[in-house]
């Protein structure tokens, strides 16, 4: 017979007003197999440890039924006092009376009565529990970033500062991100690229970052500290080993009227390209759907003019194993495509424009070397209009805020008069959010010093007239509508998840919020952790960010993962699932079932009748079980049982529920 | 013209003398009646028949003779039995040389008066139900094929005994299967017979925990043939030999109908219909209509 010992938690007042404690730890102390039971204010508190302590030796129990609050909350605490006690941790359960219970009861009869069937199932389950030794697993010593942005790139420094090999995936030609295509950052007003590049050149030259670009992540197996990720290396029809990225290539190229990705359009590029100067690796890659020579088996100017023999029409996608401990995801943002939203006329009228392509042209080393124009006439604009909130807090399109608009659009304006002295722009906003160092004064500073005009309110209609751009709206201080005749209008069109992300969230095995952006695991307390073991998040991928917070949490996610993969090895819930492998018919459910790989073929030889048999059976990889049962669900046969969940366990837990209810019928 | 027991008899012995398989799994004829039988190169093959009276689905015996090279005669029911074993990798197809024969339709010993000796009848009302629903007769995907083909009658549609049991009133139904449950024996015939029972250990012989007393009456009879049913779900190719063989005569297949209706008609599915024929309940796809579940 088990000797267990109950210890009911007042919890205060939560627990104890509701049920009555002394009475259900009186009822329990006559519990089978229940040695001793008792009941304290705080079960928690280091008086009500100790309390444990004691009984567990005066009583000799051999293991502990805690009713309290939800193991969410302090299983651990009561598994470590369990440890202390000499008593298995995993002979320890929490019988949950809190939230199951008084939190949500109101008669004190019934939720006394239900806290006692908790504490029978509890201790039903607690006499049927093997010991149970945590698995230990070596770690993975390496690390994979997904998406070289800003984010991702702080990320992969850090990790690698740490002396961790890193490898940055990368699904464009370069590295650089979003903010490679910035113009100056708020609220100082440094160039972007004289601050990013430096990073870029250190990522590409540290000895612990392997760079992977034009790359995208295939698949993702195993789980935290032991991943096998498989890249696909995407043909860049150019042989890098080769190339030293002269040049002569995409000058020879005859086809040079592509709009660029990197310039949103404002600037074009060839076939064969390096998306901006100072790409890295700056070398380039043929464009299969807009070479020529991939269209009609002519051309091939650029490989007749490199010196180097680096053209390989013949590349093909490559696929890449590796073997990785963590995964930082930094997989960035997207813009809502504004010309999903009608009423904003981009793409019908030729100078509406995004924020981001208004970077591009200011940008100094952008197509149009740091000149403003309108796109209908390379005209200088004289009246600019912003306009605040396109796709964002509005219920057709985003709730959100995209949190970072109403910084640039401050800038953009002071870059405007910056440029064009004479200048004049408008500002359309709900309000200004202007949170963080620096950030009020930067906005001020454009509104009284740059003489930038905010109008409070949203814009109605957009027209073009005469070759201007009407923009009418309220301005909702003055209570007056407003026309603007504007030259040029920049939309801040909402931040949205990065193309791709859903598909991403799917190979990772993590969840994305409502929005799409990728979940972390706790919105205040683990902020760039997912749910995932091992997987955590960088930057815009997660929620709308500006540069410094996507730096901070590219570092904070970099931190976390060095935690991680510094270790020797780490140490799993014993909770895995296991075969029996006598009864085992190898049909492989289990295999096709597991997200996680951890049933894997093996054999079994016996002795059936005087001959021998072998015979194929799973067997499960205890560094690779996440314990979530779905194999031991699937078996046919019903050969696989959950180490800490057993059909004993379970059983014997069902048992203790039914026992009330068993009892009132043999009553009758 | 040879008959397709000269035939067959001659196709086995050319398998044997070929070396092509060490066991053949067909029927033999003796005393008036039709048995399964195992051969191997030493056998008489002279009894080796396929008549309307070769009842049993031979896939059954299948996971027993596992790792040999095998012969079997296959009608449709094995050909589908084949695909879902295959499906559930419980077969090493490579190893089995597939017999294709003409299935006449198969006798129902049971709509047969005592003394009725001949069984040359075409009459489908002396037929077993599940050929009346035969949609092939021609062995498909045989590796050998012996005997004429012959045609396939337009099938039956529906289960009409199930179809009579539902258009039971509530506690008519709960009574006609009580009545029924209270009959079985747990002498477990029907899975014996069962080709897609190949557990190793049944959940009915567990005793840590014990999910199922072992004692007979119609509460555990019927826990019984309901877990049954559930575990061959998705999976159960209708060859109705668990009613054949019930020797009380329970019409234990209806409850395995009613998940093949709703398989059919929720997943679009039917066992073993293909050898590419996924497990329904393990195969999974983005694209998965689940507009019947929550």
């Amino acid at each position: 017979m088990a000797r267990i010992g109950v210890f009911v938690c007042w919890c205060g007042a939560n627990i104890a007003s509701t049920v009555d404690v002394e009475s259900v730890a009186e009822a329990a102390s006559r519990l089978p197999g229940v040695a001793f039971a008792t009941d304290y204010k705080y079960m928690c508190s280091d008086p009500g440890q100790k309390a444990i302590l004691e009984a567990a030796q005066e009583h000799r129990l051999d293991g502990l039924v805690v009713a309290a609050c939800s193991p969410r909350m302090h299983e651990p605490t009561f598994r470590q006092v369990a440890a202390e006690a000499g008593i298995n941790p995993f002979r320890m359960q929490m019988a949950n009376i809190r939230e199951h219970c008084s939190w949500v009861h109101a008669d004190r009869e019934e939720a006394t009565a239900k806290a006692l069937d908790a504490i029978r199932m509890m201790v039903a389950r607690v006499a049927q529990s093997e010991p149970l030794e945590p698995i230990k697993v070596p770690v993975t010593r390496r690390a994979l970033v997904i998406g070289g942005g800003v984010a991702g790139i702080q990320a992969a420094l850090d990790v690698a500062d740490g002396g961790v090999e890193t490898i940055l995936v990368e699904r464009t030609p370069s590295i650089g991100g979003k903010m490679a295509g910035l113009d100056e950052t708020f609220p100082t007003l440094d160039c972007s690229q004289c601050i990013l590049t430096p990073k870029m050149v250190d990522a590409s030259r540290s000895e612990f970052i392997k760079l992977y670009t034009y790359c995208e992540v295939e698949k993702v197996d195993g789980s935290v500290g032991n991943f096998k990720v498989t890249l696909r290396k995407k043909a860049k029809y150019v042989n890098h080993e080769l190339c030293n990225g002269c040049g002569d290539c995409f000058h020879k190229c005859p086809y040079k009227k592509i709009p660029s990705e990197f310039d949103y359009g404002v600037g074009n590029r060839t076939a064969i390209y390096v998306p901006f100067p100072q790409a890295v690796p700056n070398k380039p890659v043929i464009d299969r759907e807009t070479c020529v020579f991939f269209k009609t088996g002519k051309c091939r100017a650029c490989e007749k003019v490199c010196l180097r023999n680096a053209i390989d029409f013949e590349q093909e996608d490559e696929f890449e194993e590796i073997d990785v401990g963590a995964i930082i995801v930094a997989t960035g943002y997207d813009i809502l495509e504004p010309a999903e939203m009608a009423e904003f006329r981009y793409g019908a009228i030729p100078d509406v424009i995004t924020g981001l392509q208004f970077e591009r042209m200011s940008s100094a080393s952008g197509p149009t070397e740091g000149k403003i124009v309108r796109p209908s006439d390379g005209e200088e604009p004289k009246v600019v209009v912003f306009v605040h909130c396109v796709g964002s807090r509005d219920e057709n399109y985003k709730e959100y805020c995209s949190k970072i608009c109403c910084m640039y659009n401050a800038k953009h304006a002071i870059i405007l008069k910056h440029r064009i002295h004479d200048a004049q722009a408008y500002l359309f906003y709900i309000d200004v959010r202007a949170g963080g160092k620096g950030y009020e004064e930067f906005w001020k500073r454009a509104c009284v010093e740059e003489g930038a005009e905010y109008l409070r309110g949203r814009v109605s209609r957009l027209y073009d007239e005469n070759g201007k751009v009407i923009v009418e709206g309220q301005d909702t201080l003055s209570g007056e509508q407003v026309e603007v005749v504007a030259d040029l209008v920049v939309l801040a069109t909402a931040m949205v998840p990065a193309k791709g992300t859903e598909e991403m969230a799917r190979i990772l095995g993590v969840s994305t919020d409502k929005d799409g952006f990728f979940n972390e695991a706790h919105p205040k307390l683990r902020p760039v952790d997912t749910a995932t073991g091992g997987i955590f998040l960088a930057g815009a991928c997660q929620a709308p960010k500006d540069i410094p917070e996507s730096v901070a949490q590219g570092s904070a996610a970099a931190a976390k993962a060095l935690g991680l993969l510094t270790k020797e090895e780490i140490t799993r819930e014993p909770t895995v699932a296991v075969v029996d492998p006598f009864i085992c018919t190898g049909c492989w459910n289990c295999v096709t079932v597991c997200p996680f790989g951890a049933p894997e073929k093996s054999e079994i030889t016996m002795t059936i009748d005087g001959r021998k048999v072998t015979r194929p059976v799973s067997e499960i990889n205890e560094g690779k079980c996440e314990g979530c049962g779905l194999c031991v669900a699937s078996c046919p046969g019903n050969c696989i049982d959950q180490r800490g969940f057993s059909d004993d366990q379970v059983y014997a837990e069902l048992g203790g529920y039914l026992e009330r209810l068993r009892a009132a019928l043999t009553h009758e | 013209m040879a008959t397709i027991r000269e035939e067959l008899q001659a196709a086995v012995r050319r398998l044997f003398e070929d070396d092509k398989i060490d066991y053949f799994l067909g029927y033999v004829d003796d005393y008036g009646h039709t048995f399964p039988a195992i051969l191997t190169k030493d056998s008489d093959l002279s009894g080796l028949t396929f008549d309307r009276k070769s009842y049993n689905n031979l896939a059954a015996f299948l996971p027993e003779l596992r790792g040999s090279r095998l012969g079997l005669i296959c009608k449709q029911c094995e050909v589908r039995t084949l695909n879902v074993l295959a499906a559930e990798e419980q077969l090493e197809r490579e190893k089995l040389v597939v017999v294709g024969v003409p299935c006449p339709a198969m006798i129902d010993p049971r709509k047969l008066s005592a003394d009725e000796a001949e069984l040359g009848s075409d009459d489908p009302a002396l037929w077993q139900e599940k050929c009346r629903r035969c949609l092939e007769r021609n062995t498909p995907t045989a590796d050998l094929f012996v005997g004429e083909k012959i045609s396939t009658p337009t099938p039956a549609e529906g289960w009409p005994l199930l179809e009579e049991v539902e258009a039971k009133p509530a506690e008519e139904r709960e009574a006609w299967w009580r009545e029924q449950m209270s009959l079985c024996i747990r002498c477990y015939a029907c899975r014996l017979a069962c080709p897609l029972c190949y557990c190793h250990q049944c959940f009915v012989e567990d005793n840590k925990p014990q999910w199922l007393d072992k004692s007979v009456g119609a509460e555990n009879n019927l826990h019984y043939h309901i877990i049954r049913a559930i575990h061959l779900a998705g999976r159960c190719i209708e060859c109705q030999e668990c009613s054949r063989v019930c020797p009380v005569g329970i019409p234990v297949d209806v409850l395995n109908n009613v998940l093949s209706r709703d398989f059919a008609s929720r997943f679009g599915y039917a066992s073993g219909e293909t050898a590419e024929t996924k497990p329904a309940l393990v195969a999974y796809e983005r694209d998965d209509p689940e507009d019947f579940i929550l």
